[in-house]
């Protein structure tokens, strides 16, 4: 049987439109660090690679 | 000079101490379970040393008398906890009957408040004789988790205390009623091709509106999260395990602080939308928040068969650093769904057409075949089949297929209207397990159909793609009198 959510891509599928609050990379990165999360491993997120290319999302890219 | 006590203050009170009842309820009911058990392993002993007595064994004698005093000593207490418990059931029964109006509590906490009935006392079944005295046992296992109704498996389990707002509080009947079967996630087919698109139409229209359809109602993305922040925030208003969350949530420092002299129903707010943020970040993919709400949620709805393998361990620090307000997660979770299901029934959606995106294995199966599939305990859908096509351009693997499925509301965890989820995506979060979903197309098919070079950026032909095969495949052939998905 085909588990749907073991694919983080497929898990995250819904994340092609980025829905977090944040509009700048100063923001975001601020929220990984009180997160506990890092950079890099945001990168790696489906909601970074889905909205990275996207026009209007330039700023991801300053991250 | 101090204000008098109002009818409010007391009410709000009464609950607070009828709360601490039961708890104090749960824990003798545990240790009276834990008391059984010893005095059993004590009979046991007993029984064993008066044979080695019989048997001439050196010591017997001594060790004989130690466990038998231990063993008295032991059902005494064990006696005394069994006053206790009659004692505070007493209590208990007598302040439920003093709390007249249910109402006064319903304004004071925000949701109604059910007394939690307590199991009758057991009839002794068996004894145990200790140095002459008998000592009842009673027969039978553990108390449920928390002294609720265990509802099936597959069911979203309800708490009394977060049970949806319209309900009127009442002392649980002597028999209740075996809750209803929770009807599955399946592929129910559209009549035809134009029920279909209708019933895809008036799902997206009520997830995303645009301006033409919502008129004056229509809000900003903005202003949809600020109302549902501001909804969830107050259905969970005086709930203390939610409380203990927003505690962790400050900690970490999730865009929450709190000095202590605040406003903390804005800080409520904040969480609640912290929480919502959390879930348009990630679903789970090593997040430890995003981990340990999928616990959450397996744990509050009593989703057996919902997978979490994928999501894989935490760190020591992360677990420790979260559990205090691990009930608080269950707490905001049933939260969303009571305000889920209000949405749903307002919008008269009893069952609704899901689809999703998903990147899969070369001959997973085959265009409008039904395959069996596993889900997370809070899995992501969307309204839109254009939503789950566009994905499949995107999607890891070699093949990529649009999924769809009928699903009843009462699996429907969160909409972007009502808690989790994205607008644009026409977003609900289904309560996961294991499920049947049609394979409504495969990409490599839809190319092979519709020949395009430039899959997925054409609009055009994602809509071809949606209206020539995607929803023809969930259009039942035999006839207008099946149900609409």
């Amino acid at each position: 049987m085909l588990n749907l959510d073991a694919d983080p891509m497929n898990a995250d599928w819904t994340k092609q439109t980025w829905d977090l609050p944040y509009t700048d990379a100063k923001s975001l990165r601020e929220y990984l660090k009180a997160s506990g999360q890092t950079v890099e491993h945001f990168k790696q997120l489906p909601v970074y690679r889905l909205n990275v290319k996207k026009p209007g999302m330039e700023w991801l890219k300053e991250l | 000079m101090a204000q008098p006590l109002t009818v409010t203050d007391l009410a709000k009170e009464l609950v607070m101490v009828m709360d601490e009842l039961n708890g104090l309820l749960a824990l003798t009911e545990e240790t009276s379970l834990q008391m059984e058990a010893e005095l059993a392993r004590c009979e046991q002993e007993v029984a064993r040393l008066q044979e080695a007595v019989k048997d001439g064994e050196p010591g017997a004698v001594e060790e004989l008398a130690d466990v038998s005093k231990w063993a008295a000593q032991l059902g005494k207490e064990y006696e005394a906890l069994q006053e206790s418990v009659t004692g505070l059931t007493l209590g208990a029964k007598g302040m439920q009957k003093k709390r007249k109006e249910p109402a006064v509590a319903k304004v004071v906490t925000g949701r109604p408040f059910t007394f939690r009935k307590q199991q009758p006392p057991q009839k002794p079944q068996k004894w145990v004789t200790v140095q002459g005295k008998r000592i009842p046992i009673t027969q039978g296992g553990p108390p449920q988790q928390g002294g609720k109704q265990q509802a099936p498996a597959t069911a979203p389990q309800t708490q009394p205390a977060q049970a949806p707002a319209q309900q009127v509080p009442q002392a649980a009947p002597a028999q209740p009623a075996a809750p209803p079967q929770p009807r599955k996630i399946g592929v129910v087919k559209a009549p035809s091709l134009e029920a279909a698109k209708a019933t895809v139409k008036k799902l997206t229209d009520l997830l995303d509106p645009s301006l033409e359809v919502a008129g004056e109602a229509w809000e900003p993305r903005e202003h949809t999260k600020e109302r549902i922040a501001k909804t969830l925030a107050d259905r969970l208003r005086g709930d203390k395990e939610w409380e203990a969350l927003v505690g962790v949530l400050c900690e970490s420092e999730l865009g929450i602080t709190y000095g202590g002299g605040g406003d903390y129903q804005r800080i409520e707010e904040k969480a609640t939308g912290a929480l919502v943020s959390a879930w348009a970040h990630t679903a789970g993919d090593g997040d430890a928040l995003s981990v340990t709400m999928q616990r959450a949620a397996k744990d509050e709805f009593g989703l057996s068969d919902a997978v979490l393998d994928h999501l894989g361990a935490l760190s020591s620090y992360s677990e420790r650093s979260l559990q205090p307000g691990f009930a608080g997660m269950k707490r905001f979770l049933r939260a969303m769904y009571d305000e889920t299901q209000e949405w749903l029934s307002a919008n008269g959606l009893d069952s609704v057409a899901l689809f999703r995106g998903a990147g899969v294995e070369k001959g997973f199966a085959k265009s409008g075949e039904v395959a069996e599939v596993q889900l997370q305990p809070m899995s992501s859908f969307s309204a839109s089949p254009e939503m789950a096509l566009t994905f499949c351009g995107m999607a890891d693997g070699d093949e990529s297929a649009v999924l769809y499925a009928a699903v009843p509301r009462e699996r429907i965890l969160g909409t972007c209207q009502s808690g989790y989820g994205c607008r644009e995506e026409t977003e609900m979060v289904v309560l996961g397990g294991s499920t049947q979903m049609m394979v409504a197309g495969l990409t490599s098919e839809l190319r092979a159909r519709l020949p395009a070079r430039d899959l997925p950026i054409s609009e055009s032909w994602t809509k071809r793609s949606v209206n020539e095969v995607i929803l023809p495949a969930i259009v039942e052939q035999g006839g207008p009198e099946n149900a609409q998905p």
